[in-house]
């Protein structure tokens, strides 16, 4: 038997639940097996015939799955995580239901890919439409996730120009997130105030963690104009430029959040 | 014990092959090939427990007496879609945790014997520059499948084929010279074989050390796992069958019987037919440090969750496995204190 197609069978027995029902319900015999290909028939019999050790591993794999969905979370938008679990969400229901939509995939250690499947997946779910905040909170960490995901194939510097890092992202929130993110053991409990902020997420470092801090309208709206590399002189300054302009660029220079020319 | 300085070693030796004459040629040599490293096996360091993080709210690791502290590089890896390669707060605790311990490195899920191309799996790129930031004497990994996968791994073990063993081999070979250190592959617990063997896993695994000069890491309670639920595992004849002078290590366990099969959880203590393979291989063999596990339920719903009220129960296992360990490499030191 080669090994390769063992492995590739017995991957897609782990993950293809009507496949294992077939395998289980026979207890063992094989006529259900006549319309697989030979090769896979004389594999798959092997594995009907200990259907109950078979079981066994195909248990683990979705234990260890379902649990595998917090894990994705804590790592890439902890705070969303919280703020679930603070409203009493049933998480392994979720994760299952998500699992079962993906066919039972194994993201493995690509985890910021995997987050952001599952946020994408919670932003559709009802049992969040009553929790709006929450929904903001997810779009926040959602970009989180880009942020990381976005720095392994970053664009080269335009010498001389003004432009954003690849090291921060600009949020713009529905509501006052800030208030959660400065206590989080508020997170996803009470209404927050339906006042947009303007959320900058910045990576001080590249070995380091993220960071939040908030930024005034006018330093998002100097960020907003720089989705192109510009010289000082395309910028849309305060005419006639001034100090105050100048000192807003430096502060997302020091946050990483821009590049200006030396 | 010895001191927490020892570390491995390495001797670069020139692998010369002789290509042969080209025809119409003049007949030449020619010295070809790449510098080949040969590993050696470190000196013995002792005694040391899983840092595992499932139980890390309650059990203090830091306070215990142990020479080791294994470390899992998969939970303390970055995401591989993202640009760092250890997380960020598993920076600052490593470097705590050398100051005290000898750290070695475990690979759980680096998808090593996969079938994706061995440059693009999580051992090279996660795994290799996370041992060697660790300064850790040896490498251990797995012996599963794996392709851009996590999970999948622990139920899908080597198939014990002729073939795979010079495949298997091949990439072990690489992946050392990847890592710079020895590479020790760890022998699985399985609830049944891949299809398609031909032979034992204690004959394939001596022939994949063989063929590859890597190493093994021996984990007994696997040994004993397999031997419960498996047809003609016989304990006595592994270890006969395997090249004992080339374990590195040793991983000491417990697990729980379920549903007519026994388990490895890792959720209670080493067994005594572990203890007794334990001596056994103690008497025949010199391993450089011997791993304790213990974890939480990482595999089913029906491992048993321990708590603060088993550290009593981990503590006497580790007190245990370091007296035979006394017993079996420091002979000296007990006649010289007339024991």
């Amino acid at each position: 038997m080669d090994a390769e197609q063992v492995w590739k069978l017995w991957r897609r027995l782990l993950r293809d639940e009507t496949l294992q029902q077939q395998l289980f319900q026979a207890q063992g015999a094989t006529q259900w097996l006549q319309h697989f290909p030979e090769a896979e028939r004389t594999i798959l019999q092997a594995y009907a015939g200990q259907f109950d050790r078979v079981k066994w591993f195909v248990e683990n794999y979705q234990f260890r799955l379902v649990n595998s969905f917090t894990n994705a979370l804590e790592t890439g938008a902890p705070l969303t995580l919280r703020a679930l679990i603070n409203i009493g969400l049933d998480l392994p229901t979720l994760s299952r239901t998500f699992l079962r939509e993906q066919d039972w995939f194994d993201f493995g250690p690509r985890v910021y890919g995997y987050c952001d499947a599952v946020l994408g997946f919670l932003l559709e779910r009802q049992e969040l439409t009553d929790y709006p905040e929450i929904q903001d909170l997810i779009g926040l960490e959602r970009e989180c996730v880009h942020l990381y995901t976005g720095l392994m194939d970053v664009a080269a510097l335009v010498p001389g120009h003004y432009q954003r890092s690849a090291q921060a992202r600009l949020y713009h929130s529905r509501f006052a997130l800030s208030h959660w993110l400065r206590d989080k053991s508020q997170l996803g409990r009470g209404p927050l105030e339906q006042t947009g902020e303007h959320i900058l997420v910045y990576l001080p470092n590249l070995e380091a963690r993220h960071k939040f801090t908030l930024i005034s309208p006018r330093a998002a709206s100097l960020y907003a104009d720089l989705e192109e590399p510009r010289l000082l002189a395309d910028l849309a300054l305060q005419a006639p430029p001034n100090g105050n302009d100048l000192a807003v660029l430096g502060k997302l220079h020091q946050l990483n959040a821009i590049r200006i020319p030396a | 014990m010895t001191s927490k300085s020892s570390r491995a070693r390495f001797l670069p030796e020139v692998f010369q092959t002789f290509l042969g004459m080209l025809p119409g040629k003049p007949l030449f040599f020619r010295l070809t090939g790449q510098p080949m490293t040969q590993f050696v096996k470190p000196d013995p360091i002792g005694v040391g427990i899983q840092y595992n993080p499932e139980i890390l709210d309650w059990f203090p690791f830091e306070d215990i007496e142990v020479d080791v502290l294994e470390i899992l590089l998969d939970n303390i890896m970055a995401p591989m879609d993202g640009p760092q390669i250890i997380k960020p707060a598993a920076k600052a605790m490593m470097e705590r945790l050398a100051e005290k311990f000898t750290l070695l490195a475990h690979s759980n899920y680096g998808c090593d014997f996969g079938f994706s191309p061995l440059e693009q799996t999580a051992a090279v790129q996660r795994h290799v520059p996370l041992a060697k930031m660790l300064n850790s004497p040896w490498v251990a990994n797995h012996c599963f499948y794996g392709d851009n996968s996590w999970l999948d791994i622990w139920s899908s073990p080597l198939q014990f084929s002729n073939a795979e063993v010079l495949r298997c081999a091949e990439r072990a070979k690489a992946l050392q010279m990847h890592y710079g250190m020895p590479l020790a592959h760890e022998n699985a617990a399985y609830y049944l074989q891949c299809p398609g063997a031909e032979m034992r896993e204690a004959e394939f695994l001596a022939r994949l050390v063989q063929e590859s000069g890597t190493f093994l890491h021996l984990d007994l309670h696997n040994i004993y796992t397999n031997h419960l639920n498996l047809k003609d595992f016989d304990l006595r004849d592994y270890l006969d069958t395997l090249p004992l002078d080339k374990v590195i290590s040793v991983h000491l366990a417990g697990g729980s019987w379920h549903e007519g099969l026994y388990h490895d959880w890792h959720d209670a203590s080493v067994p005594e037919p572990v203890w007794d393979l334990y001596e056994e291989l103690m008497s025949r063999a010199n391993p450089s440090a011997i791993i304790l596990e213990y974890q939480g339920q990482a595999h089913h719903a029906l491992t048993r969750v321990m708590d603060a009220n088993d550290e009593h129960m981990i503590v006497t296992d580790v007190r245990r496995a370091q007296k035979i360990w006394n017993h079996y490499t420091q002979p000296t030191r007990e006649l010289a204190h007339g024991c």
